[in-house]
């Protein structure tokens, strides 16, 4: 059985407390014995006694009244304590039913992990709707509820963090380290420009960068050589809800786009790189689909004439493709040729993938498209034969489409109608009279 | 823009206005629902740009940079341009699209009838060289001939209205050409197809003359003459 970190960091944090109350003469009622759990896993190195008991209440003896406990740690020492017993029940619940479950799909209960639960509900009770949230699912309780910060104060009362009054210590730490580094840039960038000529221009370039773009920086070719900015390329700040969840804080959006801009701020600076570990701690690698997904090869028929299909949406559109190389320029729509479309747009917007790939009079098209009106099925069509094209063309011809957005799915859906509206967005006329 | 100036007031420093909001910053100002996430970027299909993109170190970056699907409007043909594609969306009306093609198709065949008599009536070679015989340049500097620099705004003080001069935005100065050169083609008085019209006007505002250019200098002088309120602006 697996327990996670957090829990057990907060475990620790309690038994350091029952350590320093224990010196001080402060007894603990021994209310439940708590082998049972895994609760003790974690209290098992500290000391045998203090490890089988589970803190329920406390007192202290009379004649060490000397001690004081401040209100917010008898506050603290209560929250947790009842996080814990919370916890627990969440945890054994978890247990027995996990247990009826593996009895009900007819298995062992001692090897039933969590994989086999998720299955075992898609099994049960069958879901059609789409939000994952709003699917039955069973997880251990440490995943589904939030974690609890350690005590950030001492037995007075006294905070630990110099921020903690602010509400948010962890996430102002970070704020205040991002202006420290800033600081420590700015000095690097006064010391480098040694010479009389260039340390005018530097303190300028300093008062540029704080008002101005990157941009403006290259345009001033003397730091170029030195310049050192960050590489953040291929990776993202942390999303707010990804923030909140590491910090364990509440974060503001209007405090979060502060952040934000903070970060932005540190990068744009000429010597950011120096900082990067810094930085980077804070952001995570995204992915692009071109690269997550591998080209599918070309295909042949008995002729040899190399071929390759793909279906393409749009609105309510859809459009089956066949590609194919060796050709002459034949276009087939539904049995027709590119007449099949009255519009000039749609036969232009056809033709786009084609003539932006150079292969406009070398392959030949073969098309059905169904469903929506002629625009979606032109755009069906169009993204049907880009994605089947990136067989043919070279790996840069296929990031070159992808940056002229012809590997982008448009998944955009006409939006409903709204009661008590004339359209989607439209109102009916209002007059009071 | 109400929300940005919120947001650097908050933050206690001026964010220059060619400093663009960043995505990160954008998906935190909500505006009005957006199927894609503000990192997308518009498609780059002109082969110019990317060639120089590139050449540059930046297009080792786009790597990582999603791009949204290329609008139905976009192409990369040759025949493409942005501005006609703005002005045919003007000229639509109830959405339907092909028919303003139609009618800016139309308008530029006139064009180019009206320049190509003019070149082969005009006598020598110099006379020749000034008639500008492409209707797609004719449009683009007929409408930036038209674009007004000021325009005047109503601010009332003290119970009396004052028409107050102040600069016009690019965008605005623009869309503001475009109107008066539209509705000089639609005029009502005359019973003459649009593209008709319109072709006329655009080759006389395109030399400088004509009732659009006019109404930009009446306008103008209305700044001028109201110049006395002008810091009504700011005070």
């Amino acid at each position: 059985m697996h327990f996670t970190k957090g829990l057990r960091g907060l475990c620790m944090g309690l038994q350091d407390l029952r350590l320093f109350y224990a010196g001080q003469n402060i007894t603990f009622k021994k209310v439940a014995q708590a082998g049972k759990t895994n609760y003790s896993i974690s209290s098992r190195s500290v000391s045998q006694a203090r490890s089988e008991t589970e803190l329920t209440t406390f007192e202290m003896n009379k004649h060490s009244q000397k001690a004081k406990i401040s209100k917010a740690m008898k506050a603290y020492l209560q929250r947790s304590v009842e996080h814990d017993k919370f916890m627990e029940t969440k945890i054994t619940e978890y247990e027995i039913g996990k247990r009826h479950l593996a009895n009900m799909m007819g298995e062992d209960p001692q090897t039933f992990t969590q994989d086999d639960i998720n299955e075992a509900l898609k099994y049960l009770m069958p879901s059609g709707l789409f939000e994952p949230k709003a699917r039955p699912s069973m997880n251990h309780p440490l995943e589904d509820y939030q974690k609890m910060k350690e005590a950030e104060f001492d037995e007075l009362g006294r905070p630990y963090h110099t921020l903690f009054y602010t509400g948010l210590p962890k996430f102002f730490s970070i704020l205040q380290q991002i202006s420290f580094k800033a600081q420590e840039l700015d000095s690097l960038l006064y010391s480098t420009g040694n010479k009389p000529a260039e340390s005018k221009l530097l303190s300028e370039l300093v008062m540029q960068f704080r008002f101005a773009a990157t941009s403006y920086l290259d345009e001033l070719a003397i730091l170029k050589d030195t310049v050192v900015v960050c590489n953040i390329h291929g990776s993202k700040l942390f999303t707010k809800e990804k923030l909140e969840e590491k910090l364990l804080e509440k974060i503001s959006d209007k405090l979060y786009e502060h952040l934000c801009l903070s970060f932005e701020r540190l990068i744009d600076h000429p010597y950011s790189a120096t900082v990067g570990d810094f930085i980077m701690q804070y952001r995570e690698p995204v992915t692009i689909s071109l690269y997550a997904e591998d080209i599918p090869e070309l295909m042949y028929n008995e002729k040899g004439v190399p071929y390759m299909t793909a279906t393409g949406l749009r609105k309510k559109s859809k459009a089956e493709v066949t590609v194919y190389g060796q050709g002459s320029g034949k276009f087939t729509v539904n049995g027709k040729d590119i007449l099949y479309f009255d519009s000039i747009q749609d036969r232009e917007q056809i033709m786009f993938p084609l003539q932006y790939t150079g292969l406009l009079r070398s392959v030949d098209v073969e098309a059905t498209a169904e469903g929506g009106g002629h625009s979606g099925q032109a755009g069906a069509i169009r993204y049907a034969i880009s994605s089947a094209l990136k067989s043919f063309v070279s790996p840069s011809m296929a990031e070159k489409m992808r940056i002229a957005g012809l590997l982008t799915r448009d998944a955009r859906k006409r939006e409903r109608k709204k009661p008590g509206q004339r359209r989607a967005r439209a109102k009916y006329t209002w007059k009071k009279r | 823009m109400a929300l940005f100036k919120q947001a650097t007031t908050f933050l206690g420093f001026s964010i220059p206005p060619h400093k663009k909001l960043t995505a990160a910053v954008k998906s935190v100002l909500s505006c009005r629902t957006a199927y894609f996430p503000a990192e997308f970027q518009k498609p780059i299909t002109d082969q110019d740009v990317l060639k120089e993109l590139e050449d540059s170190s930046e297009f080792e970056n786009l790597k990582f940079q999603p791009f949204l699907p290329a609008p139905i409007s976009l192409n990369s043909s040759v025949f493409y341009d942005e501005f006609k594609e703005r002005f045919t969306r003007y000229v639509m009306k109830g959405g339907q699209k092909k028919l303003a093609r139609e009618l800016l198709e139309k308008t530029f065949y006139e064009i180019k009838k009206i320049q190509l008599k003019k070149y082969y009536e005009a006598e020598t070679d110099s006379e020749r060289n000034e008639i500008e015989c492409n209707p797609l340049v004719i449009l683009k500097n007929a409408i930036e001939n038209c674009t007004p620099m000021l325009t005047v705004k109503k601010v009332s003080r003290g119970g009396s209205v004052y028409q107050v001069p102040v600069p016009v935005q690019e965008k605005k100065a623009e869309y503001l050409s475009i109107k008066w050169m539209l509705e000089a083609a639609r005029d009502k008085g005359s019973r003459v197809h649009l593209p008709i019209k319109l072709s006329k006007e655009l080759i006389d505002a395109h030399n400088g003359e004509g009732r659009v250019i006019k109404k930009k200098q009446d306008l103008h002088k209305l700044c001028e003459a109201n110049r006395a309120y002008a810091h009504f602006r700011w005070s």
